[in-house]
């Protein structure tokens, strides 16, 4: 597979999190919520300091309980996420879950 | 201590035994606690980038009619010894950006262990979990966005199994709570399940149901479990010394890639959107120190408490409800997170009242308090 360039994955990494936004209604708590938002306004201009950070989120800022996403909630996370990448036929790998950056996941949809 | 004392020597065992692990488990925080600035940056982890074995002890008081109260605990063991392998941030020296992530069984573990173990049964937070959700394009539809669902659950003890199948909505905002900084959402959906109950007579019964789920959670006090910029030099250390130049990044990533993306540590995936992102030779020490920096401040981001409840219950509109037509349950659960610098110890309070739908005829209303530990 081709290596994706600087701006597909910025811009990757926007449709992640407005994922998480559409599956939780979070922005990864109180902390992150101003920067994940200037994020996905503009990802391709956004500093490389911003893309690693929003990048470096764990799933679990978004769904709070640390037992979560749970199966339903990550088939669901994932059905969300290829939609958004235009690759609908791609299958969960699995091996993911609360402890898993928002980078990683993005990872997983590139490479399904 | 938040820990109940227990009026029998069984349950002074087990509370004896529930202090042991409590201060086993505080002990190394308690070392770390008295560690240097720099120590701290090698500490700093959120959450633990791989937990080998988790802990769970505590006391669950039964607040029910004539129910007993008693201490529960669980432990769990996932694939090697994370010291053994090496994993990011938790023992930082020596990190070999080659080395494969640590088998944890990650996405699907504790799921079915939480339902068959004894005293464990209710502290997992799966609600309703509805296995093997899938998109589904009903002609008309197509804008509601509905997911097929199939679900199954069994009671040992009585040798009881129940499967479903049904629609489910995608999750929407719970009213009035669209604008908030809050987690929240809520899931509807349709039906249709068998229950075969009772080993020794096999009955067979089906009915047809309603079901929702919904979710309501923040995290408060935001903190940083570690030095920053300590944690940056120390991930932007590991990738110079390991790759100098962008063309050794390019040669290390080509090799990186070669482990799926489901198996890849953090920091090894934080070294691929390097490589890609700084594009070039002369952007690739500028480019790694301000990943580093990134990243590290999201790590080292650390709540201090989070207030959560769930709800999630179903409605028999056809056939045998097995007492009332509309059955919950509602969990509300507060996490503290203790010590400064550790945020793989913390203290649980959650209480639950209603019936799970894995045993629809035992009604639940009881508080627990526990001490879960992560490493």
């Amino acid at each position: 597979m081709a290596r994706l360039t600087k701006r597909e994955r910025r811009v990757n990494r926007k449709h992640v999190l407005d994922a998480l936004k559409a599956e939780t209604g979070s922005l990864g708590g109180d902390a992150a919520a101003a920067r994940v938002q200037a994020y996905v306004k503009d990802p391709v201009g956004a500093n490389t300091v911003e893309f690693a950070y929003v990048g470096g989120l764990v799933l679990q800022r978004f769904y709070i309980d640390p037992e979560k996403p749970n199966s339903s909630e990550r088939r669901s996370l994932w059905q969300n996420l290829v939609a958004r990448l235009g690759k609908p036929e791609a299958v969960d790998p699995g091996g993911w879950d609360g402890t898993t950056t928002v980078g990683m996941l993005q990872a997983m949809v590139e490479e399904a | 201590m938040m820990l109940a004392p227990t009026g029998t020597p069984g349950g002074c065992r087990a509370g004896l035994m529930l202090c042991l692990l409590l201060a086993w488990a505080l002990f190394p925080a308690f070392v770390c606690g008295a560690a240097t600035p720099a120590d701290l940056a090698v500490e700093a982890q959120n959450p633990s980038p791989a937990s080998a074995i988790e802990i769970d002890a505590g006391y669950r008081f039964d607040l029910g009619p004539g129910a007993a109260s008693e201490s529960f605990s669980r432990v769990s063991y996932f694939g090697e010894l994370v010291r053994s392998t090496g994993t990011p941030f938790k023992y930082a020296h020596g990190i070999d950006l080659l080395a494969p992530a640590v088998p944890t069984g990650a996405g699907d573990r504790n799921r079915l262990a939480l339902r068959f173990e004894k005293g464990t049964a209710t502290i997992g937070g799966s609600l309703l979990a509805a296995e093997g959700v899938q998109p589904l394009a009903l002609r008309g539809l197509e804008k509601l966005q509905l997911r097929g669902t199939a679900w199954a659950a069994g009671d040992p003890e009585n040798g009881s199994l129940q499967y479903a199948v049904g629609l489910e909505s995608p999750p929407a905002r719970i009213p009035g709570m669209a604008h908030s900084q809050a987690s929240n959402w809520i899931v509807l959906g349709v039906n249709a399940q068998r229950q075969e109950s009772d080993a020794a007579t096999t009955t067979i019964s089906g009915s047809e149901l309603l079901t929702y789920r919904s979710f309501l959670g923040k995290a408060f006090g935001w903190r940083k479990s570690a030095d920053v910029g300590k944690t940056a030099a120390e991930i932007a250390g590991v990738f110079l010394s390991q790759a100098p130049t962008y063309a050794q990044a390019q040669d290390l990533a080509g090799k990186i890639e070669s482990t799926p993306a489901n198996s890849r540590t953090q920091l090894q995936q934080v070294f691929l959107d390097t490589v890609t992102e700084a594009e070039s030779e002369g952007n690739w020490t500028a480019t790694v120190r301000a990943m580093a920096l990134g990243h590290a401040d999201a790590i080292t981001d650390q709540p201090t408490v989070s207030v959560y409840a769930e709800s999630s219950g179903w409605y028999t509109f056809a056939g045998d409800p097995q007492g009332r037509k509309l059955k919950n349950l509602i969990t509300a659960t507060v996490d503290y997170w203790l010590l400064p610098t550790r945020d793989d110890v913390f203290l649980r309070v959650r209480y639950e009242n209603g019936y799970d739908r894995a045993l629809p005829t035992e009604r639940r209303n009881q508080l627990l308090v526990s001490v879960a530990l992560r490493y």
